[in-house]
């Protein structure tokens, strides 16, 4: 249930075509830690929110 | 979203209690406080709902309402037991350079803004689409 | 005496007519306008992108002109509505700024003429950035980089028309050039392909898109009524309507507490005529700063041309329906999407002192 991904920080630029021309994509690789998630460890896709609740 | 693609997508809150608003901090806290006790989704959802309605009081009302062990979740708030945890998302948000909230990193890609659905339901689906390549 | 005076409306008539008639037309790039007070330099350039990557530019820090006007998302942030002071909401949508420099007016509604007039809005709009313009001065000054910085480019300390000045610089920096419209308009006729051609005739004709969309930047830079509907998904926002008022209210519109849809123009003017009426957009890589409209209601090009092939919105005086079969509103698009878009910027972030 716990899953724990220390990873130092690192932010990976991945520079590809994007579909609509102008982007140049870049991919950040956010740790996990003990935060609160939902859906299952394996997923195809993660999402990381960032939140405020007020 | 979470229904729409159950099985595979898995979502992820890091709190970023805003430094100018009152009761950002508090019910960041109210969220683990919660989570300690099972109980992350059920506040999350409320804490959404009730919002901005997010003063002491008002946070203790809800964790009775979903049916909390009240007294621990009290402590935990004004111990400020999940402040390490909150400070290190804080630090973390800082440290990508991320001021705005809600900003969301779908398979490391940045959106930044509170978005329509179809947008955010748009790039998970090119992500699935891409992961099965 | 009468005759004479036809004569000279005739006259008039003969040379004026294709004057206009000439000065719809498409232009490529030649040189970027920049005014004799404010030359370009690569220093001056440089200190504007600093200044806008610079969060200290934000009341609360958190923000700065990128924030908005991201340069991966071709200065746009792709927003209905722009992103806003934090705890606040904003109205409008965000305009890209490629190719800003070419236009005769700034913001939808036209409120500033220079893009140094223009700069420190956002900067201190309570909606936006949030800054108070003399507590930034000082607050620049204690930055000993940006001291040294501001005496170099402009031999002299840090003053508010020097930090819109280098904004200005920096946004006039950013030009979008080589679009296939351009290399069209040079003479390569295979620049576009054949549907975009069709796309470029029903544009430059039947269509008439030319009418408003015309020179260099596909924008005549004035102001125009169409009526665009108010955006459906913040029509109860309350702080959006905030938002509303408080400008209004800054514009010292009478009824500002009843007032229910963006007056556009009329805000700057008081001028009946221009009740609703917004700048005509650039169309220049109108394919990567959707969504549109100044409110941000239509997320697709097919919406906006459906909106305006039906003439435009209910009421309005400016526009008739332009009868486009489906066909010719799908080479529309096509010109629109294939022959815009310029050449991609490369924008290296700055170290921001």
């Amino acid at each position: 249930m716990k899953l724990t991904a220390r990873c130092t920080l690192v932010v990976i630029a991945i520079f590809c075509m994007a579909s609509y021309a102008h982007c140049e994509e870049q991919r950040y690789s956010v740790p996990i830690e003990d935060s609160p998630f939902y859906g299952p460890a394996n997923a195809a896709v993660t999402i990381i929110e960032f939140l405020d609740y007020q | 979203m979470l229904i729409e693609f159950k099985d595979s997508i898995r979502i992820i809150f890091k709190q970023y209690p805003y430094k100018y608003r009152d009761h950002a901090y508090i019910a960041s806290q109210a969220a683990l406080a919660a989570r300690d006790q099972g109980k992350f989704w059920e506040m999350h959802n409320m804490l959404l709902q009730k919002s901005p309605r997010l003063d002491r009081s008002s946070l203790i009302q809800y964790a009775k309402e979903i049916g909390m062990d009240v007294d621990r979740f009290a402590k935990d708030l004004d111990t400020k037991k999940h402040k390490p945890q909150i400070d290190r998302d804080l630090k973390l948000a800082m440290d990508i350079d991320l001021y705005n909230t809600p900003t969301f990193f779908i398979n490391g890609r940045k959106v930044v803004g509170n978005r329509p659905y179809e947008y955010l339901r748009g790039i998970v689906k090119e992500e699935l689409a891409r992961v099965k390549k | 005496m009468l005759k004479n005076r036809v004569a000279v409306v005739i006259l008039f008539l003969l040379i004026a007519l294709p004057a206009t008639l000439l000065a719809a037309q498409l232009d490529f790039f030649r040189h970027v306008p920049t005014p004799a007070e404010n030359p370009q330099t690569p220093e001056k350039i440089e200190l504007g992108k600093k200044l806008f990557f610079d969060r200290r530019l934000s009341g609360d820090g958190t923000m700065s002109c990128a924030t908005c006007h991201v340069p991966e998302q071709a200065f746009t942030d792709g927003l209905e509505i722009s992103m806003s002071y934090p705890t606040t909401k904003n109205w409008r949508n965000t305009p890209t700024l490629l190719n800003v420099a070419f236009y005769k007016s700034f913001f939808f509604d036209g409120r500033a003429a220079t893009l140094e007039e223009q700069a420190l809005f956002p900067v201190m709009s309570a909606f936006e950035m949030n800054k108070n313009l003399d507590y930034l001065e000082e607050h620049l000054k204690s930055v000993p980089a940006y001291v040294a910085e501001f005496k170099k480019v402009f031999g002299g300390e840090i003053t508010k028309p020097r930090i819109a000045m280098a904004l200005a610089a920096f946004q006039r920096s950013l030009v979008s050039m080589n679009a296939p419209l351009d290399k069209f308009l040079k003479g390569d006729k295979n620049a576009l392909s054949p549907d975009a051609k069709k796309g470029y005739e029903l544009f430059t004709g039947k269509a008439g898109c030319i009418r408003c969309h015309n020179g260099v930047l596909l924008s005549d830079s004035i102001f125009h009524g169409l009526n665009v509907p108010e955006n459906p998904s913040f029509a109860n926002d309350p702080d959006i309507a905030a938002t509303r008022r408080f400008v209004a209210k800054v514009y010292h519109f009478d009824d500002y507490k009843n007032l229910n849809e963006d007056p556009g123009r009329f805000l700057v003017t008081n001028n009946k005529q221009d009740w609703r009426a917004f700048r005509t957009p650039t169309l220049r890589n109108i394919a990567l700063t959707a969504p549109y409209m100044h409110n941000g209601v239509f997320k697709t090009l097919d919406e906006v041309i459906d909106f305006l092939n039906k003439g435009g919105g209910e009421g309005n005086k400016v526009l008739k329906p332009l009868g486009l079969t489906g066909e010719e509103k799908k080479y529309l698009k096509t010109f629109l999407v294939e022959a815009l878009t310029g050449e991609t910027l490369k924008i290296k972030y700055p170290e921001v002192p």
